[in-house]
């Protein structure tokens, strides 16, 4: 039997991958993807800890959710990627800055 | 028709003047000038004859020739009598004149000029003769001023004609103040100059007793104006030395161009003196009358004779003007003209033939000087007879003109006086003593001249005397039959009822009331006069032993009563005055020495103390501004540019926050929770 916190560990790694993914990025699409891997790190942690109490079952469909909702919001945000495209002609997020200077 | 007559013997002088101008050789520029004239002359006889048939006179306006404002200068043409008959005799005399000139002067090398400014004085005449607004003949009266000016100096190389010359024009232009302040008075009172309208509107102004004042002001103005111009006590003094001119100049100024304008215009603004400036006109006419006549008797130079002589009788005039007789005053000034340019031009053709003999004799005298004159009266007849004719009229013969109006002025006189009563018998008595002096001197004049026995020079060689040429005889014979009486009035006693009196129509005084009694009494004392002076140069021969006797009543007939003497003196002890109290102060010189010694102290002061001080205070404001800029860089400096870099480098920092990129705002969040956590935890 694995115990949890080596399933803790690796979702704060990958958490900690996707932090750094989202921080240093500059393409908009990457950096989204490094939103999909706090999901996931976020989900290895529901489904480590269902089967820490595996009688309730709720971890596992807390996670099936998040996937949906992921899902949905990778449209949302790749749609909205294609407006900024279309508006700034650019996706480099570094460019994509109005403000100041 | 008549405009057109009178305006066309108006050009002609004006042509003449032009002409001449232009014209390049002097030779038969006397033609011009004399035709002109003689045409000038036949217009306004013509003019004159039409204005006598004409019922009334016609409007004398032509047309505007000055606006300003709602006041008008308007260029009329006085057609009433006065003006045409003094048109006709300021004509008339002067083409006789130029006619005479043309012979007179010939040989002259200003032949031409002569010619051009006599047609110009001419015009000017006529202007102030013509004219119906003040303006306007102010205009020609200041122009009359400058002709006799450029004639009476024509001679330009004599320096006595240049001084008399500016000594009347000075005089005048006096005078010319008065006139400047009643043209001044006249328009603030009236708003116009016209002497139509003036004469129209003068009753109505002095209703207002404030106005009294103002108008009795423009009285004594024009007063002035035409005492000055007609030489008038005081200023009398340029007349006789206006004598420097050439004779012919002198018969013009003397009866038709000159001193004809001042009674003229006393008579054309008649209506603006007021009774107080009547008097006193008439006492300045009389002191004249007086002193002139006095100054007369003593003269030895023919020209200067007749020069007091006219003096006097423009003195006679402006009693006559005074007492309100201005018709006898015209009158007299009318036949005054007349017989004066025929005594000039008699004179002048002496003086021309004793010139003759001054060249033709190796002897030295003076051509003027009546004292080597005598028997001229079988050597120039027609000179004599003439000559005669006038200066009985001078006298105040009877059947002569001059007796006919110098008799109604002191009827006049004599009638005012005894209206008036008091001072004014002054007038009549003293008037009549002045006819006696009159009388006098003409006859010593006349028989000095033409009687006594020719003095040894004419008689060595009196073949070069003999009567002029025709160009100077025939002036003088039309010149001496206009001094008949009867040519004015067939009455040898009263020109009161002459066709000439009857015409004039100024009605100041009633004729009706004058008797013969003053006409009886002074050709009484004319004859008394004649008679003295028949008496004591002919028959006693005195004239050499009355002038060894020097008095004092002779030299100041000699010298007019010192008026030159005392007008120079006055000048000359101002002059003086003010070169003394230019003297006076030497605490001038003091003042400009201390001044320029304490300059030198302050300067010295100024180099030695006060530079160094400065150069002192310079050096040690140099040496802190140093201090101070050193300060002012490392300190002052250091402590902004810190100031500024710490809240740049703050700003950047924060504006970190919200600088739109989007990762640095997730960090930020992520700095922010990890934060709270551990706040929390």
């Amino acid at each position: 039997m694995i115990p949890l916190s080596y399933f803790l560990v690796l979702g704060m790694l990958l958490f900690c991958v996707g932090i750094g993914i989202i921080v240093t990025k500059r393409n908009v699409i990457v950096v989204l993807m490094g939103i999909e891997l706090l999901f996931n790190a976020a989900n290895i942690n529901l489904v480590a800890f269902n089967r820490l109490y595996p009688d309730k079952l709720d971890g596992q469909l807390f996670a099936l959710f998040v996937i949906v909702v992921a899902a949905s919001e990778a449209v949302v945000a790749l749609s909205i990627i294609i407006q900024l495209f279309k508006r700034f002609e650019t996706i480099e997020l570094n460019r994509l800055n109005s403000l100041g200077d | 028709m008549l405009t057109w007559t009178v305006l066309g013997s108006v050009f002609f002088p004006l042509a003449s003047f032009i002409i001449l101008l232009f014209w390049r050789s002097p030779q038969k520029s006397d033609m011009v000038g004399v035709l002109m004239q003689i045409s000038s002359a036949l217009l306004a006889v013509a003019a004159f004859v039409m204005g006598l048939q004409q019922e009334e006179a016609l409007s004398p306006y032509i047309f505007d020739w000055l606006n300003v404002g709602h006041y008008t200068v308007a260029l009329g043409i006085q057609q009433d009598f006065p003006a045409l008959l003094m048109l006709m005799v300021t004509a008339i005399i002067s083409s006789l004149v130029q006619v005479f000139s043309s012979s007179y002067m010939k040989n002259d090398p200003s032949y031409r000029r002569f010619f051009a400014f006599l047609g110009l004085f001419t015009f000017a005449m006529y202007g102030v003769v013509l004219c119906t607004d003040l303006l306007l003949i102010y205009v020609s009266w200041e122009l009359v001023g400058f002709c006799s000016y450029m004639l009476i100096g024509f001679w330009r190389e004599k320096n006595k004609a240049v001084r008399a010359a500016k000594k009347a024009f000075v005089v005048n232009r006096i005078g010319d103040v008065g006139f400047v302040i009643a043209l001044m008075c006249l328009f603030g009172l009236f708003g116009t100059t016209n002497l139509q309208l003036l004469s129209g509107q003068v009753l109505t102004v002095l209703a207002n007793p404030e106005n009294v004042w103002w108008v009795g002001l423009a009285g004594v103005g024009l007063m002035l104006a035409a005492m000055a111009k007609s030489a008038q006590w005081p200023f009398s003094v340029w007349l006789p030395d206006a004598m420097e001119g050439p004779t012919p100049v002198s018969a013009l100024i003397h009866a038709a161009t000159m001193v004809a304008a001042g009674i003229y215009l006393l008579a054309r603004v008649f209506f603006l003196l007021l009774p107080e400036v009547q008097e006193v006109l008439a006492f300045i006419g009389l002191m004249t009358a007086f002193f002139a006549a006095y100054a007369a008797l003593g003269q030895n130079d023919i020209k200067k004779v007749l020069a007091y002589s006219t003096i006097s009788q423009l003195g006679y005039m402006v009693i006559g003007i005074g007492v309100g007789a201005i018709d006898a005053a015209f009158f007299h000034l009318v036949t005054h003209a007349f017989f004066k340019a025929g005594l000039f031009l008699g004179a002048a053709a002496i003086i021309h033939k004793l010139h003759k003999l001054h060249d033709h004799s190796d002897t030295h005298f003076d051509a003027q000087d009546i004292r080597i004159m005598g028997g001229l009266r079988h050597r120039m007849p027609v000179t004599f007879w003439s000559f005669m004719v006038s200066a009985a009229a001078l006298a105040g013969i009877p059947l002569f003109s001059g007796f006919l109006s110098k008799d109604m002025i002191l009827s006049a006189s004599w009638h005012y006086a005894m209206a008036e009563g008091g001072v004014t018998y002054l007038l009549p008595v003293i008037g009549l003593l002045t006819a006696l002096m009159t009388a006098f001197y003409t006859g010593r004049l006349f028989f000095r001249i033409f009687m006594v026995k020719p003095s040894e020079l004419i008689q060595q060689h009196g073949e070069v005397i003999t009567d002029p040429g025709k160009r100077m005889r025939y002036p003088l014979v039309i010149l001496a039959v206009a001094s008949l009486g009867i040519v004015f009035s067939l009455n040898p006693i009263h020109g009161v009822h002459g066709w000439l009196h009857h015409n004039l129509s100024f009605d100041a005084f009633d004729w009706s009331l004058v008797g013969v009694e003053i006409e009886v009494l002074s050709i009484f004392l004319t004859a008394i006069g004649l008679g003295l002076a028949w008496w004591l140069y002919l028959r006693k021969d005195a004239f050499g032993q009355l002038v060894r006797k020097p008095s004092v009543l002779r030299s100041l007939s000699t010298h007019f009563f010192y008026f030159n003497e005392l007008y120079a003196g006055s000048v000359n002890t101002i002059t003086k005055m003010a070169a003394l109290l230019n003297s006076v102060p030497s605490a001038d010189g003091i003042i400009v020495r201390t001044t320029l010694w304490s300059s030198v102290v302050v300067r010295r002061f100024d180099n030695g103390v006060v530079d160094a001080l400065v150069r002192v205070v310079g050096v040690i404001n140099v040496l802190l501004a140093h201090l101070l800029a050193f300060f002012d860089r490392y300190f002052v400096d250091g402590v902004v540019k810190g100031l500024v870099y710490l809240t740049g480098f703050s700003g950047k920092v924060t504006k970190s926050v919200q600088d739109g990129k989007v990762q640095v705002y997730i960090v930020w969040s992520i700095l922010l929770l990890i934060g709270l956590l551990w706040i929390i935890l």
